[in-house]
């Protein structure tokens, strides 16, 4: 079929405004990267730009020389997205497949309880006094209370439903209980769902600061997101006082950027299908 | 795909034998293992009772005269039920603290909900399978970078004397602006963010929408003659109606749950900017910060929040349904 003139216009349109955009995107990791990677010294006299031609790694030395709080808050995080995410997907997977059998009373009673989590909750306050009295200044008081999420619940009960119901028969007639049939049967059939539900989980737990800045106090204890957060906002709190030169606050601020942002942007890109597949599974996500 | 196959792989491997000797005990395993099903709910529903629904209890403290030696139980009840509402309420500079709420998201839903749908109709019309996905790919980054990662980058586009933006305003021989003292420029600010870390992502909503429609329909309008873009107006935009028209009701139910992930890590604890960037959730946390003579106040308006919430979001869900969509529940 011809193209008319309007419409080769408006594909050649089309790209270069898709161009343009991607690099608004990309752009600002690319002058982060750079900032990091640039002396000190020149990043004050010509502040953060596309290029630099001093170069210098002294930034990143510094991070994780001079003191171990940054490798230390790596390995914190990495403690919370791994332990967190497969936590998760336990614990909903198992308030999921009782929900997706036909056998199973007072589904209503279940789903109801637990869909009621996602619309109202207790609010700052009454949830850290809960929270803090079982895990005081602890890592688990970042995975544990987020553990049973009420909407994986749902988009696995949904999974579990499509699969058809021969499968839990037969194997119940070679005598296997609910938790064989579902750990043998269910979960590896439902691989791309299960993906998708680590990578969220792992990467929101990877990105929060927050619940860390309510419930941690000892510096050991923090996350890398967290420490970067303090970083940017009060350098000195966290490498104040450790040091007996000066510190190279700009360089340090966008190479301690790049460092918690890097495993994403590295495995994002691989891992990519898994978090829409997990998206459009479920629908419309909030 | 690959999963009904495997399906029927393991189906056809364990159903043919020992059908009919199995009836009996089948029943009475029938009874035996359900129990164990419930057992299955058990870690979920025990996490839900301690870190959902006690702390619901625990709104009770918007009630309550709070004390460290009480806790939220023991703590005494306020003479006046409502004290800690009134305190709130009448305290100074609550109104900008829900102007501000209600500014920030109204503008957020006003300039960001439209920009994924032309997003997505524009990936829609790009021909070439690989630019399309290296764009889609770039564009959904930023969703998975966090906030406190995106205030670095705010960070180094806005810093007084090296920022990016008065680099270039100052090569131009402007004057530079001081980003960081002007709260003239935050609410701006905040929805630009807003809109670069989320506008990628939420076209995949609309996107599925796209894929949805009927090919047939664009066939019989290119048939009748109809242009790409009679076809757009035409089809597409009404096929994609009911997709826009649940997000919508849902976004803008939401209106008044202020991003405190977003305001905290680029506001922070910057007192010079609380005239217009200081919401209700960023000043709760101050708030708990400063002590315990708080909690009461701001449980009290933390309640008023979600029960606000609840309500717009039992509208939406209504008008939803009204239109003749399936509703969230």
């Amino acid at each position: 079929m011809l193209k008319s003139k309007g419409e080769k216009v408006f594909n050649v349109f089309n790209i270069i405004l898709m161009c343009l955009l991607s690099l608004v995107f990309i752009l600002p990791y690319w002058m982060i990267l750079i900032s990091s990677l640039t002396d000190e010294l020149a990043l004050i006299r010509n502040g953060y730009g596309l290029w630099t031609n001093d170069f210098s790694f002294e930034a990143y030395r510094y991070i994780f020389t001079t003191n171990p709080l940054m490798i230390r808050s790596i390995l914190n995080s990495i403690f919370i997205a791994v332990v967190g995410a497969i936590l998760t997907l336990v614990v909903s997977m198992l308030y999921a497949y009782p929900l997706s059998r036909r056998s199973t009373k007072g589904k209503r009673f279940f789903s109801v309880y637990s869909v009621i989590t996602m619309l109202f909750g207790g609010g700052l306050i009454p949830t850290f006094l809960v929270v803090s009295t079982f895990f005081d200044d602890s890592l688990l008081a970042i995975i544990v209370p987020q553990a049973m999420s009420a909407w994986y619940a749902i988009l696995l009960k949904n999974y579990y439903m499509s699969l058809p119901e021969s499968l839990e028969e037969a194997a119940r007639l070679d005598g296997a209980g609910h938790y064989t049939i579902m750990f043998r049967i269910y979960v590896p059939l439902s691989m791309p769902i299960n993906a998708s539900i680590l990578l969220f989980t792992a990467v929101s737990l990877w990105n929060n600061y927050t619940s860390p800045m309510i419930y941690l106090t000892t510096k050991e204890k923090f996350p890398v997101q967290y420490l970067v957060q303090q970083i940017m906002t009060s350098l000195d709190s966290i490498y104040g006082g450790v040091s007996t030169g000066v510190t190279p606050s700009q360089s340090v601020k966008m190479a301690s950027i790049v460092v918690a942002s890097l495993p994403i942007i590295i495995v994002y890109p691989f891992l990519q299908k898994y978090f829409i597949n997990g998206t459009i599974v479920g629908g419309v996500k909030e | 795909m690959q999963t009904t196959e495997n399906l029927n792989e393991a189906g056809e491997v364990i159903t043919p034998s020992e059908e009919a000797e199995n009836k009996k005990s089948k029943k009475r395993k029938g009874k035996k293992v359900d129990w164990q099903l419930y057992t299955m709910f058990i870690p979920g529903f025990i996490l839900l009772l301690v870190f959902n629904y006690v702390p619901m209890g625990g709104l009770v403290l918007a009630f309550k005269d709070y004390t460290p030696v009480g806790g939220i139980w023991g703590s005494p009840w306020c003479i006046n039920p409502f004290q800690n509402f009134i305190d709130a309420l009448t305290g100074q500079g609550f109104w900008r603290l829900v102007r501000n709420t209600v500014a920030i998201g109204g503008l957020k839903l006003v300039f960001s909900f439209p920009l994924p749908i032309f997003l997505a109709l524009l990936f829609n019309e790009l021909k070439n399978g690989i630019f399309k996905k290296l764009v889609q790919t770039i564009s959904y980054l930023p969703f998975f970078i966090s906030w406190v990662i995106i205030s670095g980058i705010a960070y180094m586009f806005l810093a007084t004397d090296y920022g990016y933006i008065n680099i270039v305003l100052e090569k131009m021989g402007l004057e530079p602006v001081m980003w960081y003292t002007d709260p003239s420029k935050w609410w701006a600010i905040l929805v630009i963010t807003h809109i670069w870390k989320n506008t990628g992502w939420g076209t995949i909503t609309f996107l599925a929408g796209l894929a949805a429609i009927n090919p047939d329909l664009y066939e019989a309008a290119a048939i009748d003659g109809a242009g790409k873009w009679k076809q757009t107006l035409h089809i597409t935009v009404p096929g994609l109606m009911p997709v826009i028209g649940i997000t919508f009701a849902l976004s803008a139910a939401k209106i008044l749950q202020d991003d405190f992930d977003q305001i905290y890590a680029l506001v922070g604890n910057n007192s010079e900017l609380y005239s217009t960037a200081e919401v209700l959730g960023s000043w709760a946390y101050r708030v708990f910060r400063s002590g315990w003579n708080g909690y009461g106040m701001t449980t009290a308006v933390g309640l008023l929040q979600s029960i606000c919430g609840l309500a717009l979001m039992w509208t939406a869900n209504i008008i939803v349904k009204k239109s003749g969509n399936p509703g969230v529940w």
